[in-house]
């Protein structure tokens, strides 16, 4: 490189390039990355604590009596049906009455539960 | 290769220092003012995003994003795109358009492989290593592509710099 390429190159710099405008970043970038962290942190909880609360009403939470009368009624209440007994009194209300008879010769009510029913009468 | 992750300030820095002569080096790609400005800040904005990694030099990294991102835009560039060709590449200090145009058109009338030697060298402060290593290309190519740019120029500014 010699002096006159020196001289060259001086002279081609005395014409800058236009310089670009301000770089604008927008700093909400990381603001944003948290936000939507946030927000799938609390979508999260919702779903998880919806998930608990519907498992937590389905799972038997009583003791010990109230669980065996709720699974006593449940009985009675496969054994019954609701519906078609309903049906049947209003159809045929001696049909009903002779369907409860069968039904009560292979159902005993249960007194040996401190809430059931003959108790309950028998202090009446 | 990836190099170490830059920080903000020193992506603010590299465009700082080297960002007008990219914005040249866009625009020598026939891109328009905004256009090449648009590319440029794109570019450095995917750095400061953290959507890229700087390879081990910079500089190299930053001519190549700029010049697909500039053959990208002239392709996608639609027929009837307005142009902002009045906005000259370069700017001088007592305001002589003329002089910015002849310059202008010198540059843009060099071969493309030239041209990027002789803007990174000139007004990119880049040493001729650097162009080589930006460029891919040995050194003793660098080298004679930016000999043969200076030659052409010096041919076709010589009768400015008598009147000067």
């Amino acid at each position: 490189m010699d002096e006159d390429d020196n001289a060259f190159e001086n002279y081609l710099r005395q014409f800058e390039p236009r310089h670009p405008g301000a770089l604008v970043h927008a700093q909400s970038e990381p603001f944003l990355r948290v936000r939507r962290l946030a927000a799938a942190a609390v979508l999260v909880m919702f779903i998880g604590g919806s998930i608990w609360t519907v498992r937590r009403k389905v799972l038997p939470t009583g003791g010990g009596a109230d669980a065996t009368q709720s699974n006593t009624e449940a009985r009675a209440i496969s054994v019954l049906p609701l519906m078609p007994l309903t049906k049947l009194a209003l159809e045929n209300p001696t049909g009903l009455d002779a369907k409860l008879s069968e039904v009560s010769r292979s159902m005993l009510p249960n007194f040996q539960e401190a809430h059931s029913t003959l108790r309950v009468l028998a202090k009446e | 290769m990836a190099g170490p992750k830059l920080s903000a300030a020193e992506i603010r820095q590299l465009y700082e220092q080297h960002g007008a002569a990219l914005l040249l080096y866009a625009r020598s790609f026939a891109v328009d003012a905004a256009a090449g400005e648009d590319l440029v800040h794109e570019v450095f904005l995917r750095l400061l995003r953290g959507e890229t990694t700087v390879p081990d030099i910079p500089l190299a990294y930053l001519y190549r994003a700029v010049r697909n991102a500039a053959l990208n835009a002239l392709r996608d560039r639609r027929e009837d795109a307005s142009r902002d060709n009045q906005i000259t590449w370069f700017q001088h200090r007592e305001g002589k358009q003329e002089e910015e145009l002849a310059r202008q058109s010198a540059l843009g009338e060099l071969p493309e492989d030239q041209r990027a030697a002789v803007i990174m060298r000139i007004w990119g402060g880049m040493t001729l290593e650097e162009v080589a290593d930006a460029n891919a290309i040995p050194l003793s190519t660098a080298a004679s592509r930016y000999r043969y740019a200076l030659e052409k120029l010096r041919e076709r500014l010589k009768p400015r710099r008598r009147l000067k």
